[in-house]
């Protein structure tokens, strides 16, 4: 995912300000930007990310299979 | 497991024990911290103080989404202990230098949806430490997680009791989730207190696949 800090928005129509005005806006959003951002992405399945076996915990909470075995340590 | 909840503390703004938010300076690092509830700093969440709770054993299981992208997180499990995830012929992972290994950021587990890039068992007594690099050369932020877990309470198979299904799984005959306290490579011993407070006595795989016969 690239760097974004500062983004530069040009409007030119429909606009009641004069022609050319740009808006700069520098305290840009965290929340913005990822609300606008992919949650997992490419990754849902078939993505890298899943391709290499990285699974979403919830699909890891036990379900179905209601046996465990807890690793002991050497 | 005889029962599970899902247990979700989203958004969870990183702060110190005083509740004061923890804000990274650019290219910076911040010490080993627990989480720690910012409505009383005194609680920490990721920890069971018991060892049964409703009369049986309990553990918690989950994983950590991050956000934003430029912090780099890194477990150490128990609190104090070595980072996972290093290459075994490397030095040691140095989270002071935002080393580029054994961390786990938003790519590898998002916030919006943890994964389990790192998976965490933590039984009761147990502590886990995070330790945070800011990698923005620019701008200081504030790490903010989902923290995303299942407690499950259960019943301990006993090899008087239950000795072929023991077998059993222990030789995947019956299907059964294998879980680690700890990483994949150092899984970590329940130690003295919580075998006698579970009454429990750890079998090898091969002394559990004997069981039975």
């Amino acid at each position: 995912m690239s760097k974004v800090s500062k983004c530069v928005f040009k409007l030119t129509y429909p606009v009641t300000v004069p022609q050319g005005v740009t808006f700069s806006v520098t305290n840009f959003s965290e929340s913005l930007f990822y609300a606008n951002a992919p949650i997992f992405p490419e990754d849902k399945r078939g993505g890298a990310m899943y391709k290499l076996g990285i699974r979403p915990i919830m699909e890891k909470f036990l379900q179905n299979n209601y046996l465990f075995a807890l690793e002991r340590a050497p | 497991m005889i029962r599970r909840r899902i247990c979700q503390y989203k958004p969870l703004p990183l702060v110190d024990a005083t509740g004061s938010a923890i804000v990274i300076s650019p290219d910076s690092y911040y010490s080993e911290v627990l989480l720690l509830d910012p409505r009383n700093p005194s609680k920490e969440i990721l920890y069971l103080g018991s060892a049964t709770n409703a009369g049986y054993p309990w553990i918690f299981h989950g994983s950590i989404g991050i956000k934003p992208e430029y912090i780099y997180m890194y477990p150490r499990f128990p609190s104090g202990q070595d980072i996972p995830g290093k290459f075994p012929n490397l030095d040691p992972i140095r989270p002071q230098r935002g080393d580029d290994f054994g961390y786990v950021n938003s790519e590898k587990s998002p916030y919006e949806c943890p994964t389990d890039y790192v998976e965490y068992v933590i039984p009761p007594g147990f502590k886990i430490g995070f330790e945070f690099y800011n990698k923005d050369t620019e701008r200081s932020w504030q790490p903010v997680l989902n923290v995303l877990f299942a407690v499950y309470w259960f019943q301990i198979l006993t090899p008087d009791k239950h000795g072929k299904l023991i077998a059993r799984i222990a030789t995947r005959e019956v299907p059964a989730a294998f879980l680690t306290v700890g990483f994949g490579d150092t899984p970590i011993s329940m130690g003295e207190t919580l075998m006698k407070d579970w009454k429990v006595k750890p079998l090898s795989l091969d002394e559990a696949a004997s069981l039975g016969r």
